[in-house]
């Protein structure tokens, strides 16, 4: 399995009929927490990855940007092709470069990582990227003090 | 120049503490709109037998916007008369130049359609534009020196003249890192496809330089609320200069300068001094009068030490270290600081040259490459 040799200091990845599911452990620069993260994957559908820990939270007066509801992650707009395309080579490397922008726009929280937001999207994009890009994009604001979001609450 | 990813703890604070004081830092094009109006002053004064020329943190490299008027600069001018001591007084050399200022603007078309307003300042008179704030120093040879650029000033109190050769401390502080000055010079020059000449010395920076920058910035936010008692910048400028020992390391620099600091106050006869090492002054003169501020200043040294300190042990992520800088540095410099390196790592993907390592670290060695993508949408670079 492709994504147990590259990512050999992770669990062995769960596999289903058709369907696979994976937690990595993702430090995306030296000084930055290590994050959970799963990926779930059911053949001919769309990867889903969502950051198990630590909970994604905004700084005050800023939103966390690029995230589907219940922090999903948006790492792509039409550029996987699960015909084509391999987790290990075009996903994983996506996931780390959003945590790294979501650490670095914390300040002002201006994303620097660039990308579109939902109304910027071609007509002519591929039904499946349209049918995707459907779901209510977020960018989430900062949590009320009422409390945080805690991890066990996340789907599995 | 290119960035290059962190592989260390160490290296990426030290990104982060250079590109927080880069904000602050005057930019090429802000230079020149200074000279511009500068040698437009130099060229009316030239009349009158003054010799103009800049000199302080912009000339040596060190300067950094006061806090609270970022993308403003003070610049220090010497207005220099060839009179001899004998012939003029201090008041009589201040208020000779404070009409030939007042005569300029009211001659000049000004610069940018910009015409400058005169004010008393600090030690004699100062030119404000919008952006761009002119010490003018009244000055006259000093002729029982041995230096051919060494000058007497105008002192606040009009007490006694002030020595003074700031075309010489250049050249003292840029010795105290010299060969890191020829690398960052030869830098500029590869950078810039031109010859070592080409660069304008004042834009070279070195380790030694940023220290400079950082020390100064981190005062500036230290003595926010104190500032009778706040340590002067030619203080922090000589003893930095003095305590550098060639480290490249923006982190370990700081940290090591900051600590032998204070090894370099000297005691003569009861009096602490740091010499001018290139004049008749002690920096430290202020000190003998109020004993505080010499406390103050190794308070303010010791914090320092504590803040970096903090910074690189910090457990618990980008965001607590970033909460950190801001705390010592102010907000402003630092965020900026953050989205001009994410945007040069988002640069580095689009360049095809981003990879991810198995733990998830992005960097522009071995890994995995970062295919082109657009987080939800935009063209495919």
């Amino acid at each position: 399995m492709t994504l147990a040799n590259r990512y050999p200091d992770d669990p062995r990845p769960v596999v289903g009929v058709g369907r696979l599911r994976w937690t990595v452990r993702l430090t995306p620069t030296p000084l930055s927490v290590t994050y959970t993260v799963r990926i779930e994957y059911a053949y001919g559908q769309q990867p889903t990855v969502t950051v198990l820990d630590p909970p994604l939270r905004a700084a005050p007066d800023t939103t966390v940007h690029h995230v589907f509801e219940r922090d999903e992650l948006c790492l792509y707009y039409d550029e996987f092709n699960w015909r084509r395309d391999l987790l290990a080579d075009s996903i994983l490397p996506w996931i780390s470069e959003w945590l790294y922008h979501h650490e670095y726009s914390q300040g002002d929280g201006t994303w620097h990582g660039g990308g579109l937001h939902p109304g910027e999207l071609d007509s002519d994009a591929p039904r499946a990227v349209r049918r995707r890009a459907g779901r209510r994009q977020l960018n989430r604001a900062a949590p009320s003090t009422a409390g945080l979001p805690s991890s066990s609450g996340r789907r599995i | 120049m290119t960035m290059t990813l962190p592989t260390t703890r160490d290296e990426q604070l030290s990104q982060l503490l250079g590109c927080t004081v880069e904000q602050l830092d005057i930019s090429a094009e802000d230079f020149l709109a200074a000279e511009q109006r500068y040698l437009d002053l130099a060229k009316h004064l030239a009349e009158y037998g003054a010799d103009i020329y800049v000199q302080g943190s912009v000339m040596l490299g060190t300067v950094v916007s006061p806090y609270g008027r970022i993308g403003e600069f003070d610049l220090d001018l010497v207005c220099r008369l060839n009179l001899a001591k004998t012939s003029i007084t201090q008041q009589g050399l201040k208020e000779r130049v404070g009409g030939y200022l007042t005569d300029y603007i009211d001659a000049t078309d000004g610069v940018d359609d910009e015409i400058p307003e005169l004010s008393e300042s600090r030690r004699a008179w100062a030119l404000n534009y919008r952006r761009f704030h002119m010490d003018v120093l009244p000055a006259i040879p000093n002729l029982n020196s041995g230096s051919p650029t060494a000058i007497l000033l105008t002192d606040k109190l009009l007490r006694e003249w002030q020595d003074s050769d700031p075309k010489a401390y250049v050249a003292w502080f840029r010795r105290q890192c010299a060969l890191q000055f020829e690398l960052a010079r030869e830098a500029l020059a590869k950078a810039a496809a031109g010859t070592v000449d080409d660069v304008p010395l004042w834009r070279v920076r070195t380790p030694l330089h940023r220290v400079v920058q950082i020390l100064k910035r981190h005062r500036d936010i230290f003595f926010a609320t104190d500032g009778e008692n706040r340590t002067p910048s030619s203080l922090i400028t000589t003893l930095a200069a003095l305590s550098y020992h060639g480290e490249r390391d923006l982190l370990h620099a700081t940290m090591s300068v900051v600590q032998r600091m204070p090894l370099h106050i000297e005691k003569r006869n009861g009096k602490f001094w740091v010499p001018n090492p290139v004049a008749d002054e002690n920096f430290a003169d202020k000190w003998n009068d109020y004993p505080q501020r010499r406390v103050r200043f190794l308070e303010w040294a010791a914090q320092v030490e504590r803040d970096l300190e903090a910074a690189a042990t910090e457990t618990s992520g980008v965001q607590a270290v970033r909460e950190r800088l801001e705390k010592a540095f102010g907000p402003d410099p630092v965020r900026r600081a953050f989205g001009s390196i994410a945007d040069q790592t988002r640069n580095i993907r689009e360049r095809g040259e981003l990879k991810v390592t198995s733990t998830g670290l992005l960097t522009t060695g071995a890994g995995i490459p970062a295919r082109p993508h657009r987080f939800f949408g935009g063209p495919t670079n």
